[in-house]
C-alpha cells in the first residue's frame, strides 16, 4: 500500500525570509505511528500545518493518502481533511457549544443523520471518560477534560491519519500517559498517528514508535528510514 | 442529514445591528418605491388625461368676426374626420376661467375656446392645416402645455427610483460588511472548522441563514413603519384635494409591490452575505 504522507524535497517560506523548513523528505506508512521532535522553533508546528492541509509548501510534493495536494483544487481539500484528525495543542474547541456538540462537529461535516451522531458521540465521549459531561462547555472543563473532548472529536469520524501537535503541553504527566495510550489503542486499529512533541522522556516510554527529529527546518534521517520506510506495518519500529 | 449548529459563526442571543440598518434601508426603500409608484401613476394619469386633447383660441378684438371666425372653425372641425369631439367654450365660462386674473369687471375682449379630441393616430399638425382658412385661429395640445409638469414628475420618479437603488445597495454593503465582521471575529473557529473538513459552503451557509433571518425582520419593521407614514401623507393630502376620495392611496398592486421588499432584501442580504464570505474564504488554504 502507498505511504499515508509523503514528503519530497519539500520546503516552507514564510513570506520573503528565510526557508522554515528545507528539504523534507519522508513518507509515513499506514499504521505507524511516528514522533516528530526538536527544540521550540525547530519546525515541527510548521511541519504539522502541511501535513493537516493548514499550509501550502512553497516548493516540493506532498502526498496525502495518495493525493498530491499540492496541485490539489481548494475545492478537493476538505473531502482530504475529513480524512485527518487533528489534535491542536490549544485544543482548538468552539466555547459556546458543548462537548457533545464540539465532537459531534466532524460528523455533521460529513453530514451524517442525527440518530447515528448522538450514538457515536456518545460511544466516544464514554471512551475518553466524558459520558456524563457531555453538556458541559469547554470553560467549565478542566485542562485535561478538554483535552480529551478534544481527542473525541479528532477521532470521532475515524480518520485514517491523527496529527497531534504538543498534545501534552497543558496536562500532567499522568494524563500524558493515559492519551498516549488512547494514541496507541487507535494505532492497533490501524489508524496512522503523526504526535509533535519535546518531551523525549514521553518519546522514550513508546519505543515502538519511529522518530522523526527535527533540526533547524531539516529532518535529521541518517539512516534514511523515514525516507524509504519498509512497506509492512511497524517493521521498522 | 445533519446540519452544523446554527450559532457556530454568530451566537444566539447575539444580534447585530444589520436588523435596525436593513430596517432603516427598507424604510427608506420603501417610502421611495411608494413615491415612484404614485409619480409614475400621476405621470400617466397626466398623459391619458392630456392624450389627444386640443383646444382653438380665436383672438379678435370684435367680438361679431370672433363669433364668425369661431363658427367657422368649429363647422371645419365638426364637417372633417379629425376629432372625435369638439364643442365651443361657452363665452361665460372664459371669463370665469380668466376672471381671477384679470378681474370680474374687467372690459377686455377674450379669445373664443374650441376643445376638441383628436381621433386616435391625428397628428396636431393635420389639424392646423384644416384651420388654415381661420386666420386667427391658433390649436395648442394640452400635452404641450402640460410637459413641463410632465418633465418635474419624470425627473422626480427618477430621483425616487435612484433612492430606492442606492436604499438597496447600502443594506447589502452593509450586510456585506456585517459578513465580513463575523468572519474575521471567528476567525479561530472558521480555521478549525476548515480544518475538520467544512466546505466553504458549509461555513458560508451558517452566516447567510442568520443574516436573511436578520434582514427578514428589519425589513418587515421597516416596511410597516413606511406603510404609516405613507398611509399618514396620502390621508393628508386627501385633506388638501378637499376630499378623501381624491386622495393618492396606492392601489392594492403597489402595496403588494411593496409587500415583497423584505423578501426581497432577505434574499439579497443572503445572497450578499454568501458571496462575500466565498470570497473571503477563497483567500484562505
Amino acid at each position: 500500500m502507498s505511504a499515508i504522507v509523503h514528503f519530497e524535497n519539500v520546503g516552507l517560506r514564510y513570506g520573503t525570509g528565510a526557508e522554515t523548513l528545507s528539504n523534507l523528505s519522508f513518507s509515513l506508512a499506514p499504521g505507524s505511528f511516528h514522533f516528530v521532535t526538536g527544540a521550540s522553533g525547530a519546525g515541527k508546528t510548521s511541519l504539522l500545518r502541511l501535513v493537516t492541509l493548514a499550509q501550502r509548501p512553497s516548493r516540493g510534493i506532498i502526498r496525502l493518502f495518495g493525493e498530491d495536494i499540492v496541485t490539489l483544487p481548494r475545492d478537493a481539500l476538505p473531502v482530504v481533511r475529513r480524512r485527518l484528525g487533528v489534535v491542536y495543542q490549544d485544543f482548538r474547541l468552539i466555547p459556546h457549544l458543548t462537548a457533545f456538540e464540539n465532537v459531534a462537529l466532524p460528523l455533521r461535516i460529513m453530514g451524517q443523520d442525527e440518530p447515528t451522531i448522538r450514538a457515536t458521540v456518545t460511544e466516544m465521549l464514554d471512551w475518553v471518560g466524558l459520558a456524563p459531561r457531555a453538556d458541559a462547555r469547554p470553560a467549565t472543563l478542566s485542562g485535561g477534560e478538554q483535552q480529551r473532548v478534544a481527542i473525541a472529536r479528532a477521532v470521532v469520524a475515524r480518520p485514517d491519519l491523527i496529527v497531534a501537535d504538543e498534545p501534552t503541553g497543558n496536562v500532567d504527566p499522568e494524563m500524558s500517559m493515559r492519551l498516549f495510550q488512547l494514541f496507541e489503542g487507535l494505532n492497533r486499529l490501524g489508524t496512522t498517528i503523526l504526535v509533535a512533541t519535546h518531551d523525549l522522556a514521553l518519546v522514550a516510554r513508546f519505543p515502538s514508535a519511529a522518530t522523526m527529529h527535527l533540526a533547524r527546518g531539516s529532518i535529521e534521517d541518517p539512516s534514511g528510514l523515514l525516507r524509504y520506510p519498509a512497506a509492512p506495518r511497524r517493521a521498522y519500529r | 442529514m445533519s446540519a452544523l449548529p446554527s450559532d457556530l459563526l454568530l451566537r444566539a442571543g447575539r444580534r447585530s445591528a444589520l436588523p435596525w440598518v436593513i430596517a432603516a434601508a427598507a424604510f427608506l426603500m420603501a417610502l421611495a418605491a411608494a413615491s415612484a409608484l404614485a409619480l409614475g401613476r400621476s405621470a400617466d394619469a397626466i398623459a391619458a388625461n392630456a392624450a389627444g386633447k386640443i383646444t382653438v383660441s380665436i383672438a379678435e378684438g370684435d367680438p361679431a368676426r370672433r363669433d364668425a371666425a369661431a363658427a367657422r372653425a368649429l363647422a371645419i372641425l365638426a364637417g372633417n374626420k379629425l376629432v372625435d369631439r369638439v364643442a365651443r367654450v361657452d363665452q361665460a365660462e372664459v371669463h370665469r376661467l380668466v376672471s381671477p386674473y384679470l378681474g370680474a369687471d374687467a372690459d377686455i375682449p377674450l379669445p373664443a375656446l374650441i376643445d376638441a379630441d383628436l381621433r386616435p393616430g391625428v397628428a396636431i399638425g393635420a389639424v392646423r392645416t384644416a384651420l388654415r382658412a381661420v386666420s386667427s385661429a391658433r390649436v395648442d395640445a394640452e400635452g404641450e402645455a402640460l410637459a413641463p409638469l410632465s418633465g418635474l414628475i419624470v425627473a422626480l420618479r427618477r430621483l425616487a427610483l435612484v433612492v430606492v437603488l442606492l436604499s438597496a445597495l447600502v443594506a447589502l454593503l452593509v450586510t456585506a460588511m456585517v459578513a465580513r465582521a463575523a468572519l474575521a471575529a471567528h476567525a479561530g473557529t472558521v480555521e478549525t472548522l476548515h480544518g475538520l473538513g467544512a466546505t466553504d459552503a458549509q461555513l458560508a451557509r451558517l452566516v447567510e441563514r442568520r443574516t436573511a433571518m436578520d434582514a427578514l425582520v428589519g425589513a418587515t419593521l421597516g416596511l410597516i413603519a413606511a406603510g404609516g407614514v405613507i398611509l399618514i401623507v396620502g390621508a393628508h393630502l386627501g385633506t388638501i384635494n378637499g376630499s378623501t376620495g381624491g386622495a393618492p392611496h396606492l392601489p392594492v398592486r403597489d402595496w403588494g409591490l411593496l409587500m415583497v421588499l423584505p423578501v426581497y432584501l432577505a434574499g439579497s442580504a443572503m445572497m450578499a452575505t454568501r458571496l462575500t464570505i466565498l470570497s473571503q474564504l477563497r483567500r484562505s488554504i
